[in-house]
């Protein structure tokens, strides 16, 4: 009987009877969707990041060169004019769109800054290092090193390169010296132009041809390089 | 023997009416079920099933600034590679206009079969502006710099097309269409079920002002139901950790679920507006029934 009165005219029925009302509700709707969803779980996380917010683009000389404008000495570096190799886990690998170093060539008027990757947001703002194959490396793994820039601005004075002349690539974990070795202007579609497969360290710089042209074109210009200096970088340490 | 009588009366007055307590209970508890089911469909009804909603979505999102943006950073590199300033290439392009393309699509989506627009006139238009460019610099526009000045708007044409797209838009417009002839009936027959059982939650529960306290359960139920598919269950889905490119679509997304599920919070309030009246109701008719006896 007082049970009775207690949903018929109690107010705190209007409370109380609602919430537990809800609450089966809810353990309903959470039992059907374990059941239904959870085969998908695994699924759903394929499309989900770990982390909340994505890391945008990072800026590995900016360190660097904020020591470099704080001493008046040479700042000290993992560099080739003290190591030969330096250990991989002392490095920060550059990822997709990282800024890790400058690119000058002798005799031009090239001097930009070097990204890792070719996107077009990497390339509106320097050289972009191609990446998107896994033969393919940076400076001082040992590989192919293909670097690529637009021939209307960062690149448009590689016209002026010349067999001899020496690249200079400044990373956040050491400089490295090349000389120009080659160059020539191939078709667009040409893969023998390049071979990235070498497992010797060798930089390919390129960008499009004719220089001056209006509008996309159907070559290339290649610029081959040679190793000459630089730390190698040891992935077994 | 007269007054025996009306005490006998005044018990069976008293006396509750209706089935027990537990079938009443159990039957205002489903109601409410109903009732949440109903609210998911009006919800469904006034946002998936309505191309307006869409739209409102895609221009919450910014999907023509954040396009804008991508397409400033594709269209500058190209820019770069072929010789022209960039903004001849961007000249043609604009947030406004990409808003309007996408409401296009989403129209084409409803109404049509969700065809992927070619933007031809893009490439066109881009292709008339570095002509005249060229020209302005002084260049003689021959086959060959006509051919690659195609190239580069074909890009440009690409990148627009690719862009300014509901992904997936074909199949989406299966399924809007296939909603379309569904939710109708689905609303209709949930309306009824849903009457169906507010009329059982009221007699089971006796009628009158326990009628009413039955049914204000369920109202409230419902309310709660609704405010916390509005304001809970979206964050607990985490979409912003989705793997979604580009950006422009994910916010499009991400704006069009969250604005779904807040919109429950819309047809909570309507809940809660009818359960203050139940319950005021339940409160006021044992009064005036209370009044009447007297009177009478």
């Amino acid at each position: 009987m007082k049970q009775k009165s207690f949903f018929r005219e109690h107010w705190g029925a209007c409370v109380a009877v609602p919430v537990v009302f809800a609450l089966i509700a809810f353990g309903i709707l959470a039992l059907l969707s374990y059941s239904f969803l959870s085969p998908y779980a695994g699924l759903v996380q394929v499309f989900m990041n770990e982390s909340e917010e994505e890391e945008g683009p990072r800026d590995l000389m900016a360190d660097l060169e904020q020591m470099e404008q704080n001493e008046t000495t040479e700042p000290e570096t993992p560099d080739a004019s003290k190591e030969d190799t330096i250990p991989m886990s002392s490095i920060t690998m550059p990822k997709e769109g990282d800024r890790y170093g400058t690119i000058t060539v002798g005799g031009t008027a090239i001097s930009c800054p070097l990204y890792y990757g070719s996107s077009n947001a990497s390339l509106n703002r320097g050289a972009g290092t191609f990446s998107n194959n896994l033969d393919v490396g940076i400076p001082g793994r040992g590989r192919t090193i293909f670097i690529m820039g637009h021939n209307h601005t960062f690149f448009s004075d590689l016209r002026h390169a010349e067999v001899g002349q020496k690249v200079t690539i400044k990373t956040h974990y050491g400089t490295y010296i090349y000389k120009i070795v080659d160059m020539k202007p191939v078709d667009y579609e040409d893969s023998s132009a390049y071979d990235l497969s070498r497992k010797e360290e060798n930089l390919i710089l390129y960008t499009c041809y004719p220089f001056s042209e209006l509008g996309f074109t159907r070559q290339r210009y290649f610029v081959y390089c040679d190793y000459v200096s630089g730390p190698q970088i040891d992935p077994t340490r | 023997m007269k007054e025996k009588k009306r005490e006998k009366n005044n018990r069976s007055v008293k006396q509750y009416k209706g089935a027990s307590l537990p079938w009443s209970l159990g039957m205002a508890f489903l109601t409410s079920l109903l009732l949440a089911v109903f609210a998911s469909l009006v919800v469904i009804y006034f946002t998936a099933g309505n191309e307006e909603y869409m739209k409102q979505s895609a221009e919450d999102g910014e999907f023509g600034a954040h396009v804008y943006q991508i397409l400033s950073e594709n269209y500058t590199s190209y820019s770069a590679a072929s010789g022209f300033d960039k903004q001849v290439l961007l000249g043609p392009v604009s947030p406004d206009r990409i808003n309007e393309d996408i409401k296009a699509s989403i129209d084409e989506i409803y109404n049509g079969d969700g065809k992927l627009d070619s933007r031809e006139n893009v490439k066109e238009e881009i292709y008339n502006a570095m002509e005249a460019d060229a020209v302005r610099q002084g260049v003689e526009v021959t086959d060959s710099v006509k051919e690659a000045l195609q190239m580069t708007a074909e890009y440009c044409r690409y990148d627009y097309m690719n862009y300014v797209a509901i992904p997936l838009a074909s199949q989406i417009s299966i399924i809007v269409h296939k909603l379309d002839r569904v939710l109708w009936i689905g609303l209709l027959l949930m309306a009824l079920f849903t009457l169906a059982a507010l009329f059982l939650t009221f007699r089971l529960a006796g009628g009158g002002g326990i009628g009413l306290r039955f049914l204000s359960y369920s109202f409230i139920t419902a309310t709660i139901l609704s405010f916390v598919f509005g304001n809970l269950i979206y964050p607990m889905l985490k979409l912003e950790q989705l793997s979604l490119n580009p950006a422009s679509i994910k916010r499009f997304l991400l704006c069009y679920v969250e604005g779904l599920f807040r919109m429950f919070n819309t047809v909570g309030l309507v809940f809660a507006a009818i359960s203050i009246i139940l319950v005021g109701f339940s409160v006021l008719m044992p009064r005036i029934r209370r009044l009447s006896h007297v009177r009478y």
